[in-house]
């Protein structure tokens, strides 16, 4: 007997090898395909979350700090000539990163020479942090600390400024089995875990009568099928969550469509002689590089998981040391993989905080403060930005509540120098996207100085 | 007559009458009012507007064409809007049947339709109040559950659902389902006779052994020698059989053991650990051949050849006993032999031999193990979808959910637990699932059980079980070191609330009360249930023996400098004759232990030794009255650096620093590296070595090496202790017993304690609480927290959002923007919190909550049904009970991950959210559909709903069909839009072309199935 798996892989469209024919559906979203991206001159971000706290000072070590010592972490120690040295006479990176350094060190592949193309950050985070995994990630991923009912992302609101974005079937994606609060907003964006298994059961004739027709208008009587339930008139006219549910069903069908018509195209060889890590994560980021060349969309995020090492996090081998070098691994491929359009990406990793600098009883971290983001992309200032001679000063370490790294930068500043760099959005826009950014700015001007990372 | 104003209107727009029919002619024909065209209630100058704007404006086209047809001619063309007009100014007639005023189908039969206005009510409304209070306090209705409920009557039902009966559902399918996918052990005592972890004799099966190879007399001295557990793969393995990777189809052990002298022989058991298949002897006789799962044996012959594959694969998951036959035991030693086999292309093996005593429980008790996750898995789908108490079992999967726990992490702390020797316990890593899994299992059986009872029984069961100790690293918590994890999240997640009314200071606080909270293995008969384990704590640890000291450190021993060896062969070289019982030691020097030089720590001190020589010998005796006593011979050995040890003239034990220093290990060799006697000796377990034991004087001989002969310290101390199990004495690895809650009382924190200082709830627990007194600290901190208002707080907005609506929580509760309705339901729900003597009786607040009586609370409210997005467990059941099929596919666990719900194995401790906005998505929408689609579909016959039960014998047509299921899914509510979308959806083929509905045509099932499935992927189904 098939398992359920094999049904719809035998149903699916990529599985026929097949060009697909025009998908079924009213003319306006065959348009909304052939569409290119609205108005951002076909930027795009790849945003990847690391999931329980990365401990930012094993990660980028700063040698240069003498609290950074075997007393203060006996188990979890790194000497300097284990890690690698970042070349400002202060910082060090953990040295399971190595595969990353080709991008700190890269020259681009016109052969001119320069600085690389990756910045480490460290020392971000924001005023009066919270050590609760829930809370944290949610202020990280809404941009606006302390608004614990906020469901709106700060992500989302940045894309979605851009014309048209409401539209678009594709206009970014997130590969988990649901949309993280960075990525939400009025109109919903398409998650999914993979996309292999992204597709309706039974054949194409099936799927098709089963889509069916969107209304001429929304919410009129004309429609068919899914489009025609989730596009028509709600079941309960104003009722609850029916203004996300119905547009997500919508966007569910085109956005089905979207993913099978790029893997319709073909298996994805990564280019450049791009690696990726064999585990999920890894898998997930060939995909995202995959969907950056194959569709229009220009947001694209995964989760990395495993950062909560409270016990046995690992020094030079272990659970913390894998994580790091598969993230590592990962930045490396989607450089090499994404050079015909790398002036155009920009990855960006985030934690939503970093971890206690002593160690614990448990040859592990607690939540601590502030963390380290990595931003690379072919408009990236490579460097080492926050961890240095000039700006950390002895003490540091023990910064915030005697116990842990105080933020240096907050995190909303690092963004608005991506969006206003990257994405050509005007200064005015930063409170738009980030509401309370005036105010937050005003109120402590010194973690708003920007970076100039970009 | 017009006013002038509005002819002066008309006049510019006025154009070729319209002729205007609905775009798609399927006779959507909701009820309507006559001339009330924008569906206000009332016909006035906005109706004939609305008309007006259509026709010549390009405003929307009303949704309701019947409505507009005013003068009702089958048109909507200017003739309705002067028709209203007329009406509304001038006296004119009114709108035909069904009139302006009230609503009524379209009587005249024409192709203009209506497909939703306010008069489109649908189904009954209290067909449509039931539905909602099933999909609420139950997994949706069963088919006639309605009607059953309301004959039975609301109240009587509601207050049957708060007052579960203790003990098992009644329902007859959950008990059979669960035993499917579970196994029953019964309570037994055992015994080990032949000890895990001892030394055997082993051969490759790469050739035939001699054909008396498994025989008493075999001599095989030629035969490699390693400890049990043999294998390769799992990661488990003492001795690893590399060989087996390359294909090597079998492995052969022998090993002696003592009868025992006090068992009944038939209580004899063997217990094996094998993977794939084996064959055992007993003194040369065949007692017991593994089975596959056809019964037939894994191997064939007498014996099966050396290159026989077993021809089935089997893991080692539970170990099986087999019998052994009390007449091929023979007084003194006994000889073991088996023959393990792998199976072909398998990279994994496992051959773990022990014998045991196994006397059954005389009250033939059992215990329940789930072996897998995915078997753990589902029971809450059998017990959701079967159980009749559905509120008990709706709130208990609520409750697993808010005390959540990950199997995943209690399974990885279970695949490390060693025993004291070292060695791995439970098996393989499916060992350690079993464990985890029936731990995991009781909890959420407690859960259940206790849905409706007092909260703050289930706080503390939470605390104290075993997954939650491991979870919230509890077991780290140590009152030098405390660990607050699990203090953060008992306030911030179980009791109060993020940061509502505790501070860093009272988790610190709250950490110190939990130190020392630990767990342990305790024997069947010390089992006691909850309350008594927690409030009359075990303290102890399972290795419990009451010991005799055979040899203690000071004890004389006979030693012997080696400067040469002690017993020279004839060419000088080393021999074992000085470790013999008649070796004659009466020339060496005798002192007491410890024996060596350096650290200024030897009561014996060897000051020639440094540079001079680099070993010692020593020798003493003691008394053994029964060598096959079935007490507990243990060694241990302090050392610097390294030894090996002989029991009567046989080399039993060596340190790992003497590995490859030969056989024995001349007296010069020195050690592979070294080794400090800091206090953590080595342990020998002497219980697999009675079978050298005689009764009288036993010979204990050593042969101490320093790491090189310039290495300035040496030791040596000894101690042999005989131990009799107390009742409290438990294996690790045995399946009897069960890991249990332990109170540490040394690494409690014995200070005193502050808790929510400076509020009214301070609590302040003494200092001094030493001994088991300790655990008075979480008493008192667990009445705090239940009579807590911010707990009753809390758990109560849970509750609400949980059963009447999602807009609530603690943000819009405390700054008062939540709606009114619900702020005043929580109040009443605070006071009942308060209204018990133990506060927090979750059967008073479900009371509260649901008002069975008068009905009128927000739970009731219309505005409030159809409003709360389904989980995933909730669509998987809601989806089967609807049409009453049975859950025969295994896949349901796969389904419910895919939808985003992986039960017993979320991550984060926060539980999964009961928040419809995280559960709409397009993977968690896209996967419900699917599974919908399929399920309704019954494509592999693993969804056997019957249609008969549903269409009866009438073949009814689409509209009926159409009626029938609108009625079963939503108790008649849907839309006629849906309606219509619904039926266009039925009669339409592949190729879009429309299809009536035959019920005479063989597809007509089929295409019931598929509307079917259409309904279940509609908006109206994703909520509850």
């Amino acid at each position: 007997m098939m398992n359920r798996r094999d049904l719809l892989k035998s149903g699916s469209l990529a599985a026929l090898g097949l060009l697909l024919p025009p998908i079924g559906g009213p003319e306006f979203l065959r348009r909304k395909l052939l569409a290119g991206s609205a108005g951002t001159g076909n930027k795009k971000m790849i945003f990847i979350f690391q999931r329980g706290g990365n401990d930012a000072l094993n990660t980028v070590i700063p040698r240069g700090d003498l609290d950074y010592s075997a007393n203060s972490r006996p188990t979890l120690f790194i000497n300097d000539t284990q890690a690698i040295d970042l070349g400002n006479g202060f910082a060090q990176l953990h040295p399971a990163m190595q595969p990353m350094m080709e991008v700190f060190n890269h020259t681009s592949l016109n052969g001119v020479a320069g600085p690389g193309n990756l910045a480490v950050l460290h020392r971000v985070g924001y005023p009066s942090q919270s050590r609760s995994h829930f809370s944290a990630q949610h202020f990280w991923e809404n941009g606006v600390p302390g608004d614990e009912q906020l469901d709106e992302g700060l992500l989302y609101r940045r894309f979605a400024s851009s014309p048209g974005f409401s539209d678009m079937p594709f206009a970014g994606a997130y590969l988990n089995d649901s949309l993280p609060t960075a990525l939400r907003g009025a109109t919903p964006l398409p998650a999914f875990p993979g996309t292999a298994d992204y597709s309706f059961s039974g054949n194409f004739a099936e799927v098709d009568k089963f889509l069916g027709l969107l209304p001429s208008a929304p919410g009129g009587t004309d429609g068919k099928g899914l489009y025609g339930a989730y596009g028509g008139k709600p079941d309960i006219e104003g009722g609850t969550y029916r203004d996300l549910l119905m547009p997500t069903g919508v966007k569910l069908g085109e956005s089905v469509s979207v993913v099978q018509q790029a893997l319709a195209q073909g298996p994805y060889t990564p280019e450049n002689g791009a690696v990726y890590p064999t585990t999920t994560f890894g898998t997930q980021l060939s995909e995202i590089a995959m969907l950056l060349k194959r569709t229009p969309a220009q947001l694209l995020g995964v989760n990395i998981g495993g950062w909560d090492t409270h016990t046995a996090q690992g020094t030079l081998v272990g659970g913390h040391p894998n994580i790091l070098g598969e993230l590592a691994l990962g930045i490396q491929a989607l450089s090499r993989d994404l050079q015909s359009q790398w002036e155009d990406v920009v990855i960006v990793t985030v934690s939503e905080f970093g971890r206690t600098s002593d160690e614990n009883g448990s040859r592990g971290t607690d939540h601590g403060a502030s963390s380290a983001m990595f931003v690379a992309g072919g408009g990236v200032l490579g460097g080492v930005y926050n961890c240095d001679a000039a700006t950390w000063a002895p003490g540091s370490m023990y910064s915030e509540n005697s116990r842990y790294l105080a933020a240096n930068t907050d995190f909303r500043v690092v963004f608005s120098e991506i969006f206003q760099q990257v994405f050509g959005d005007d200064p005015s826009m930063m409170e738009q996207f980030m509401p309370g950014y005036n105010a937050a700015a005003a109120a402590n001007p010194g973690l708003f100085t920007p970076l100039g990372f970009l | 007559m017009f006013s002038r104003d509005h002819l002066l209107l008309l006049v510019p727009f006025l154009a070729i009458a319209i002729l205007l029919t609905s775009s798609i002619a399927n006779g959507a024909d909701a009820p309507f009012r006559r001339g009330d065209v924008n569906d206000d209630g009332s016909v006035d100058i906005s109706d004939p507007i609305v008309i007006l704007g259509y026709l010549f404006s390009g405003a929307s086209i009303p949704t309701c064409m019947d409505a507009s047809d005013s003068n009702d001619d089958a048109q909507v063309n200017v003739g309705d809007a002067i028709h209203l007009l007329g009406y509304i100014f001038n006296n004119g007639t009114p709108p035909p049947a069904p009139g302006p005023f009230t609503c009524g189908p379209d009587v005249t039969d024409d192709t203009l339709g209506c497909y939703s206005n306010s008069c489109d009510s649908g189904g009954d409304p209290e067909r449509i109040a039931v539905g909602h209070l099933l999909q609420r306090i139950a997994y949706g209705p069963l088919p006639g559950q309605i009607d059953a409920v309301i004959a039975n009557g609301v109240t009587e039902t509601i207050q049957q659902q708060l007052s579960p009966p203790p003990g098992p559902d009644s329902s007859p399918f959950i008990g059979p389902l669960e035993d499917l996918y579970s196994i029953s052990i019964p309570w037994a005592e055992e015994r080990f006779v032949l000890h895990p972890n001892g030394q055997h004799q082993y051969f490759l099966g790469t050739e035939e052994p001699p054909a008396d190879w498994a025989q008493p007399g075999f001599d095989d001295s030629t035969w490699l020698t390693g400890i049990s557990g043999f294998g390769r793969g799992d990661s488990d393995d003492v001795t690893e059989i590399l060989e087996i990777a390359l294909g090597l189809p079998s492995v052969y052990t022998r090993t002696i053991f003592l009868s025992p002298s006090s068992t009944n022989p038939s209580d004899l058991y063997l217990k094996m650990l094998y993977d794939d298949g084996f064959v055992a002897y007993l003194n040369g006789t065949e007692i017991a051949r593994s089975l596959r799962t056809n019964g037939l044996p894994h191997l064939t012959g007498n014996p099966p050849p050396h290159n026989q594959f077993a021809s089935q694969a089997h893991e080692a998951t539970y170990a099986e006993y087999f019998p052994i036959p009390a007449s091929l035991l023979v007084p003194g030693n006994n000889v073991l032999a088996i023959q393990c086999h792998n199976a072909a292309n398998n990279g994994d093996f496992t051959l773990r031999p022990t014998i045991v005593s196994m006397v059954p429980d005389t009250n033939g008790e059992t215990r329940r193990f789930f072996s897998t996750s995915s078997n753990l898995q589902r029971v809450p789908f059998i017990r959701g979808i079967y159980g009749e108490q559905q509120l008990q079992k709706v709130l208990a999967e609520f409750w697993e959910n808010h005390f959540t726990t990950d199997e995943d992490k209690v399974n990885d702390f279970f695949d490390g637990v060693r025993n004291r020797y070292g060695h791995r316990v439970l098996g393989t890593s499916t060992g350690s699932a079993k464990i985890s899994n029936t731990l995991e299992f009781e909890e959420y059986d407690f859960f259940c059980e206790n849905a409706l009872g007092h909260f703050g029984d289930l706080l503390a069961y939470s605390a104290s079980s075993v997954p939650m100790l491991i979870y919230l690293d509890n077991i780290l918590n140590f009152s030098a070191q405390p660990n607050e994890n699990y203090a953060r999240e008992i306030l911030e997640l179980h009791t109060l609330g993020v940061d509502n009314g505790y501070t860093q200071a009272d988790i610190e606080a709250v950490a110190r009360v939990f130190t020392g909270w630990t767990v342990t293995k305790i024997p069947n008969n010390l089992i006691r249930p909850f309350p008594e384990y927690l409030t009359d704590p075990i303290t102890t640890t399972h290795y419990d023996l009451a010991n005799t000291s055979l040899i203690e450190i000071g004890d004389n021993w006979q030693y012997f400098k080696g400067t040469t060896e002690p017993s020279p062969g004839t060419a000088g070289e080393a021999t074992t004759q000085w470790t013999m019982p008649g070796f004659d030691d009466t020339s060496w020097l005798t002192g007491a232990t410890g024996i060596g030089m350096g650290d200024g720590d030897d009561a014996t001190v060897l000051d020639d030794m440094d540079n001079n020589y680099a070993s010692f010998y020593a020798r003493t005796q003691f008394p053994i009255t029964d060598p096959a006593s079935p007490n507990y011979l243990e060694l241990s050995v302090d050392f610097d650096d390294g030894y090996v040890c002989y029991l009567n003239g046989i080399e039993i034990a060596r340190s790992s620093t003497m590995n490859g220093a030969g056989t024995p290990p001349p007296h010069t060799s020195g050690t592979s590296g070294g080794h400090e006697a800091q206090g953590r000796p080595d342990l020998i377990n002497l219980n697999h070595y009675r079978h050298l034991l005689v009764t009288g004087e036993n010979v204990l001989a050593f042969q101490i090496h320093n790491q090189t002969i310039t290495n300035n310290d040496c030791s040596f101390l000894p101690r042999l202790t005989l131990g009799t199990p107390t009742n409290r004495f438990t294996h690790l690895n045995d399946r009897q017993g069960k890991f249990t809650f332990r109170f540490n009382p040394s690494q409690h924190d014995t200070e005193a304690k502050i808790i929510f200082e400076g509020t009214p709830y301070q609590l302040n627990i003494p200092a001094g609480r030493t001994g088991t007194q300790g655990i008075l600290d979480a008493r008192d901190l667990f009445a705090a927290l239940e009579a807590h208002p911010g707990t009753a707080q809390f758990i109560c907005i849970k509750l609400i959002q949980k059963f009447v609506s999602d807009d609530i929580n603690l943000a819009n509760i405390g700054d008062g923007s939540a709606p009114i309705e619900l702020q005043s339901l929580l109040a009443s729900m605070l006071s009942a919190w308060y209204s018990t003597p133990k506060p927090g009786n979750i059967s008073v607040l479900m009371e509260t909550l649901l008002d069975p009586v008068e009905r009128s609370g927000p739970f009731w409210s219309t505005s409030n049904q159809k409003i709360k997005v389904k989980t995933p467990l909730e669509f998987i059941n809601s989806t089967l009970r609807t049409l009453g099929s049975p859950a025969s596919s295994d896949n349901l666990v796969a389904w419910s991950e895919d939808m985003g719900m992986k039960l017993f194995e979320r991550d984060e401790p926060d539980g999964f959210s009961e928040v419809g906005s995280d559960w709409i998505g397009t993977t968690t929408l896209l996967q419900r559909i699917n599974f919908a689609r399929r399920f309704a579909s019954n494509v592999d016959n693993d969804f056997p709903w019957n249609i008969a039960d549903f269409i009866g014998n009438d073949a009814p047509d689409a509209i009926g069909v159409v009626d029938i299921f609108d009625e079963v899914l939503f108790q008649g509510a849907m839309t006629e839009a849906e309606r219509c979308l619904a039926l266009e959806y039925l009669e339409t083929d592949l190729n879009g072309v429309f299809m009536p509905l035959d019920p005479a045509a063989g597809d007509y099932a089929n295409r019931i199935r598929e509307v079917v499935g259409f309904l279940f992927s509609l908006p109206r189904f994703q909520f509850q």
